[in-house]
Parts: C-alpha cells; structure tokens; sequence
C-alpha cells in the first residue's frame, strides 16, 4: 500500500508551565490521498490542538508527523491549508481582498493576479457580485465561504478544517455542509493543483460522518484516539440513510463508552 | 438607493449634528449671555475683565496681527504633530518588536512625562533659540505619548488567531506588520492622535510664551503686558477654536481612513 499523504503515529503533547496539562497523549491517525477525514470529540479533547502540530505551529512532545513524507514542521506548514472556527476575515479588506490574501502573503503571483483568481472562483462559492463588499456587511455563512475560498485558493495538499461551521445557525449549517460536501476538490483542481485530502474537526457526529469516509472518535482531554468508523459509501459518493445511521450510533457509542470510564 | 432615501439620510445627518451642537451651543452661548450681563451691570473695569462684545471688536479690529501670529503658531503645531507621529510609530514598531525594548523603554515614556514642561521650556529656548526648534520639542513633548501608547496597545490587541493564521499563509515579520497589524492599529493610532492634539496647539503656544518672536503665545504675553485684556480673550479663543477645528480634520481623517467600522 501506498504511503499515507499524512501518518501521525503516538504523538502527544504536554503544555509546560508549573502545572503541566497533557492535551494529547499516544495519537495515531492517517488520512490517505482522496480522503476526507474527521476527528469527533467533545470539547477540550485537544483536537485543535493536534491541528497546530499537524500544521507545524507548536512542537510536539513526542511522536511523529509525516505529511508527504515531510517531518520537518518548516516543511509541513506550507503543505497545509488550515482554516479556523472564527472567519479571521480582516474588516479592512472586502472579499476579493481577503479571499486573495493567502496567494498575496505567498507570494506565488502578482495582487492582480490573486485577485483574479479568487474572482473567477466566487460563483462557486455563492459570492458573485460581492467582491467588494466587507465582511462587515455579510452574513455569516457568507464570511465563512469566504474564509474557505481564501484556504482553497492556495491548493495546499491537506485541508484542516477546525470546526469551520460551529458559529453558524443550524441551517446555514447544513447548506455549507452538503456544499463543502461537493466543493472541497473541486476549486484548485482547476488551478492545477489541488488539496489531496481533508481533515475536519468537528463536536457535531451527524457532521462528520456526513462528510467524512472516515471518522475517529477522541475522549476528552487527555485526548486519546478511541475508535475509528468507517462509512460506506456508495461509488459516487452518496450516502444512504441507513448508513448514515448506523455509523452515526457507533460514533455515538464510542464517545458514550468512553464518558462511562473514570 | 433612491434620491429620496439618500436626502432623508442626509437630513437625518443633520439633525445627529444639531443634536450634537446644540446642547454645548445652548451652553456656552448661555455663559456669554451672563457675562456680558455682568460686566455691563457690575460695571467693572475692562481692563480687568472685558465684555465678549468686546473682546469681539477687539479681536476683529486686530485680525490681521491675530491671523499673522495663528499662522506661525499653526505651523509650529503641526510640525511637531508630524515629528510625534513620526517618533510615536517608531517608538511603537520597536516596542512591538521586542519584549526587552518594552521594559526598557516604557517606564521612560512615563517618566517622560513627568518632567515639568514648565521648567524645561526657558531652557529650550536657551538651547536652540526663538526660532521653531524649541517650540516642536515642546509640541512633541506634550504629544508623543498619547500617540506612541495608543498605537502600542493598538499592535497588541492583533487577535492570536489572526496572527497563526499569517504564519499558515507563511507570513513572515515585515508582511504580518503591514497586512494585519497596522491596519488593525489604525484606529487606535487615530484615538491617541486625537488626544494629542488636544494638547498640541496649547504646547505651542506655552513654549512661544517661554520665547519667541512671533505666534499667539507671545502676541498673548504682550497684549497682557500693555493691559489689553480683551485682546488677551480674544487670543484665547482663538486658540480654542483652531484646537477645535484640528481635532475635527483628525475625526475627518479617521473617518476616511478606518472606513470599514
């Protein structure tokens, strides 16, 4: 078998200080290429804490990340296109602006440029004809489709995706859901290289196992992996009903199981 | 918009303005009113204190002295606006910088200002002349430390997300500075501005009173000197309504350079 775009195996980490708290402890996960992964825990599991040492922002205190074949977290961080809860849209800039930031601060093209790749993109993402209004001035789905776009536009290998939809109102929510669902390849294929995979982050199971071929299941914090749930889904990448049920109760029980234990 | 909507907008401006003007208006114009009524009453000395009609007909008749010395006392302001902002952003930028240059420094800046201007300024002028020097030393003195202080807290009130978020774009230090951290400082840079220049036309006109050649500081100190109280008066307002009309073109320019709050 093929080598995993991203292998974390054992990793944990310990916050120093005078009283030390471990977020993770003996971490293992993989996402292949093609693959659209998540990690379900309950709050304070550490997951966005595993998502900083993925993406080469804090150090680990032991184990090991490779992400294509990189450990080096100099080497990982530009392979990960990272996107956070809160938007992080600067109010300064309007949504071609922002959208465009990422491909300005890389330095990969001209502003002109950046900004006319993210313009060619905005039908896609639901933001014609606002290019130039502030996110000020949007709703916050809309902000959300904009922090995305800025994340796909630089078509790094992996996607983080740390609950990118838990300050939006349920419906919104699940409008995003299925659109990410159908969208998170699509973009920078166009551009030429695209994100190989997706890891999501998420507190909400029916989120994840709708999205994902995989799901693992952490236990509060220190977080630990407790299950891994494989989805079925069909060639197309539909999900039946009965399915989508199934592996949500056995996700549903892993955290139960682990809640019950001391 | 239709025009309808954008003239009733632009009526609800005005009268957000009349509701802002009108009270201090009422006020003052009240004040005057009871002092005129005094002086005309108690019947008391112009020289020591003279009408507003007065002072009004004074200060018109000598406009043209008024308006020459406004001219050198409005340069003198600004120029040392420019010099403080200038030293307050690189103040800052280093204070920002680096943990150290903090400790160092900020203690100092308090200290700084500390030191009785009062004091200081004959010596300025004993230093570096009657000509501008010594007045945009003491302009700076006054003002430098509501800009540099603002804009210090302005650069460390960057969100930490936003900041991990530059370094996933792969931000590095002078990118982070320009694309988030002084566009988020503005707005904070414009508070302290407006602070300053509260006090920058007062610095003036305190260090052209300390020595000076020309400017409403020393037109003031001889206009006294020769008991023209109301020209005295009429100084001073003046003084007032030019620090006035400078922190409206400071509220102007925050308006059209933070525009997106």
């Amino acid at each position: 078998m093929a080598e995993p775009l991203l292998l974390v195996a054992g990793v944990s980490k310990t916050f120093g200080g005078r009283r030390p708290v471990e977020a993770l402890r003996d971490v293992s996960l993989h996402v292949d290429a093609g693959d659209f992964v998540s990690i379900v825990g309950p709050s304070g599991c550490g997951k966005s804490t595993l998502f900083n040492l993925i993406a080469g922002i804090q150090p680990a205190t032991a184990g090991e990340l490779v992400l294509q074949g990189r450990a080096n977290p100099d080497e990982r961080r530009p392979r990960c296109g990272y996107m956070f809860q809160k938007d992080l849209l600067f109010p300064w800039r309007n949504v071609l602006d922002n959208a465009a930031l990422g491909l300005e601060v890389a330095g990969v093209c001209s502003r002109v440029e950046a900004r006319g790749r993210a313009q060619a993109l905005l039908p896609r993402f639901g933001l014609a004809g606002f290019e130039s209004h502030h996110p000020a001035e949007l709703s916050g789905g809309m902000r959300q489709r904009v922090a995305l776009l800025r994340t796909l536009l630089l078509g790094r290998p992996l996607l983080l995706l740390d609950e990118p939809f838990a300050s939006l109102d349920a419906l919104t929510r699940r409008e995003l859901q299925a659109w990410l669902r159908a969208t998170w390849r699509l973009p920078v294929r166009q551009a030429g290289s695209g994100s190989e995979a997706a890891l999501l982050v998420t507190h909400d199971v029916r989120e994840a196992v709708y999205l994902s071929d995989r799901v693992y299941v952490m236990s509060p914090r220190p977080g630990q992996m407790v299950a891994e749930v494989a989805v079925q889904r069909a060639a197309d990448g539909s999900l039946d009903a009965l399915t989508l049920a199934r592996c949500e109760e056995e996700v549903l029980a892993a955290l139960h199981l682990e809640a019950a234990l001391p | 918009m239709s025009l309808a909507a954008r003239g009733s907008g632009a009526l609800a401006r005005l009268a957000a303005w009349a509701w802002l003007a009108l009270p201090p208006a009422a006020v003052l114009a009240s004040l005057f009113a009871l002092w005129e009524a005094y002086v005309e009453l108690s019947g008391i000395d112009p020289v020591t204190l003279p009408a507003p009609s007065r002072i009004l007909d004074a200060g018109w008749a000598s406009r043209d002295a008024l308006w020459s010395n406004s001219l050198v006392t409005i340069k003198e302001t600004l120029v040392g606006l420019a010099v403080s902002v200038g030293l307050g952003v690189a103040l800052a930028l280093v204070i920002d910088a680096f943990a150290p240059a903090r400790r160092a420094l900020y203690p100092l800046l308090v200290g700084s200002q500390t030191v009785p201007i009062v004091v200081i300024a004959p010596l300025l002028v004993l230093w570096f002349g009657f000509e501008l020097t010594p007045k945009v030393v003491v302009v700076t003195l006054y003002t430098f430390f509501p800009i540099t202080v603002a804009l210090v807290s302005g650069l460390a009130a960057t969100d930490a997300e936003a900041l991990v978020l530059m370094r996933t774009l792969g931000a590095r230090r002078l990118q982070m500075l320009r694309l988030l951290q002084i566009p988020q400082a503005l707005p904070y840079l414009f508070t302290g501005l407006r602070i300053a220049v509260t006090y920058a036309m007062v610095g003036a006109v305190f260090a052209e009173w300390s020595g000076a050649r020309e400017g409403l500081g020393i037109y003031v100190l001889l206009m006294k000197n020769s008991f023209r109280t109301d020209l005295v008066f009429a100084a001073v307002f003046l003084i007032a309504l030019l620090s006035l009309l400078l922190f409206a073109l400071v509220a102007l320019a925050q308006r059209l350079v933070v525009r997106w709050r």
